[in-house]
């Protein structure tokens, strides 16, 4: 029953999948392109040798944003399940053998691969750019990189479970980025004063390391998340067309 | 599975919504048979339908598929039921040559061969994704993949509406072949009456979301006539006699459930056969008991 699902989530979602790892390549080609350019190119000019801040930032952020970019894109697949509820294969789903902890089984499985795939490619690209900068890989930036799976888990149960819920993935994730942005502030307004306050000393290496601490946490995290997510998704799921404010609009329609 | 007498037994349903219920219905759809299951828009079909399917919870009462209980042994069950709706619930993206690998996956009874020799009859593309097909077409796949895994039970919500009338009888043909095993059963809701005329074994009428009639098709339209009277004619006739009573400027026509009755107590009418058609009309307007 489980392959007949598996084919399914990953044939429709063949090619978010593909555009995810074009966009990573292409970020990647183009961060290595401005990295070659600081080494030998014109960009030397405009940044020393020796500003180590900057290059720290620049190798950070090399390796981050591609990352990053994999991460979001593989895992915030949320057309799938609108395209589930609009195409009415969920209603269809619900006549058949398929139980919602199988479904819901199944889109926790496909997230759980996608973030490994995306931690591997990840760290892939780390593995590039400390070859090309010459350095090994910190503890820093492995946290940084590890990080992004609980955070990716979180977002991507998310959509799906408020998207289940609204029966709309648009709502769903203008909520979550909301939300994001609501949680992000506190943070993103120490980053903005103590940059402005003084930028010379300014560095991200304190909330580096912090991130850093909890490196064997991470995966952990990940999976009580998606744990976790299995049992949410089940959950609504299994309310089916229970939800009084649909029931009333099938039952004007019909 | 094989030792039950009804494919589907009701009892007592109830559903209550914000402005709509449907009211203690009760009917069985009797193994081997075909039940047409018939209303106007609104009246309570997609409801029972989806309470059957468990796709939304009944307040109150008792369905019995195959002789079990639906939610108690919900997935045994549904490997044997499939489900026709009025659009095809599946992707745009995909052709029949991946649906049948999806399918393959779901069902344990899937069967590979029977789906292929239902493409091959229905003329369908095995790689034409179905966002191309046209409405007949896709209600065709729909049907081809019910049948290809070895359900006893069709239950088909609105599956004939919209399509052209030889689409139609070719689908309707399916299910008279389907039905040549004893053992399959078919629950098919339709406001189209004469489709359900030609091969419903049985029908049941629901409006407003309470039950009208059940029970076998041709006793019921046997049981019925329409008598054709004039004004004066229609005053003389006993109100508790009939379902309600078309008025017009050229007479009244009345509906009467006990035909053969009626025909001996208003001897000097003339009294016209019915059509399920007919039926529904009349007694959709049985409250108002006249109507023009």
């Amino acid at each position: 029953m489980m392959k007949g699902l598996f084919y399914r989530e990953l044939y429709l979602t063949r090619k978010t999948y593909l555009s995810a790892v074009c966009v990573y390549v292409l970020i990647t080609v183009l961060c290595v392109l401005i990295n070659l350019s600081i080494s030998f190119g014109n960009l030397r000019y405009l940044i020393a040798a020796d500003n180590k801040a900057t290059l720290d930032s620049l190798f950070y952020i090399s390796v981050i944003i591609p990352s990053a970019v994999l991460y979001l894109m593989s895992s915030a697949n949320f057309e799938l399940i609108d395209k589930d509820i609009t195409s009415k294969w969920l209603l269809f789903q619900y006549s058949t053998p398929v139980s919602e902890k199988k479904y819901a089984f199944v889109k926790i499985m496909i997230i759980f691969c996608t973030i490994s795939f995306s931690f591997i490619m990840s760290m892939a690209n780390a593995a590039l750019f400390c070859a090309l900068y010459g350095r090994s890989l910190e503890r820093e930036l492995l946290g940084l990189l590890l990080v992004l799976m609980p955070v990716t888990a979180l977002g991507a149960l998310l959509l799906i479970s408020l998207t289940i819920f609204l029966k709309s993935s648009t709502t769903a994730a203008i909520l979550i980025i909301i939300a994001a942005f609501a949680a992000a502030y506190p943070f993103m307004m120490k980053l903005i004063i103590a940059s402005s306050d003084n930028s010379e000393d300014f560095t991200l290496m304190p909330f580096l390391e912090n991130i850093a601490r909890f490196i064997p946490a991470y995966p952990v995290i990940t999976l009580f998340i998606l744990a976790a997510g299995q049992l949410v998704i089940t959950a609504i799921l299994k309310k089916r067309e229970n939800f009084p404010r649909r029931i009333k609009k099938e039952a004007v329609k019909k | 599975m094989t030792d039950f007498e009804n494919a589907i037994e009701i009892s007592g349903l109830t559903k209550k919504y914000d402005g709509f219920t449907l009211n203690d219905v009760s009917f069985n759809v009797p193994k081997g048979s075909i039940m047409g299951f018939i209303g106007q828009n609104g009246a309570g079909k997609t409801t029972t339908i989806k309470t059957i399917l468990n796709i939304i919870k009944a307040d109150s009462g008792n369905i019995n598929i195959f002789g079990m209980d639906h939610i108690e042994h919900e997935y045994e069950i549904k490997e044997d039921i499939s489900a026709v709706f009025d659009e095809l619930p599946f992707h745009d993206s995909l052709s029949a040559k991946q649906l049948e690998i999806i399918m393959g996956g779901i069902y344990k009874k899937w069967d590979n061969a029977k789906f292929k020799e239902y493409l091959d009859r229905f003329c369908l593309p095995e790689k034409k994704p179905f966002g191309k097909f046209s409405k007949g077409m896709k209600m065709k796949l729909q049907i081809a993949a019910a049948l290809s895994h070895g359900a006893r039970l069709l239950i088909m919500d609105e599956a004939t509406t919209g399509l052209d009338p030889v689409i139609r009888d070719e689908i309707l043909h399916i299910f008279l072949e389907y039905l040549e095993d004893e053992n399959n059963s078919i629950l098919m809701s339709s406001h189209i009456t004469s489709d359900l005329e030609k091969i419903a074994d049985s029908v049941t009428f629901i409006d407003k979301g309470r039950l009208l009639i059940s029970g076998y098709k041709d006793d019921i339209i046997e049981s019925h006539g329409v008598l054709k009277c004039s004004r004066s004619d229609y005053e003389a006739i006993d109100k508790n006699d009939f379902v309600s009573a078309r008025i017009s400027d050229f007479g009244v026509n009345v509906m009467v459930s006990d035909r053969n009755a009626c025909a001996k107590k208003y001897s000097g009418l003339v009294m016209d056969n019915t059509t399920l058609d007919e039926i529904m009309v009349y007694y959709v307007n049985a409250a108002k008991k006249e109507w023009t």
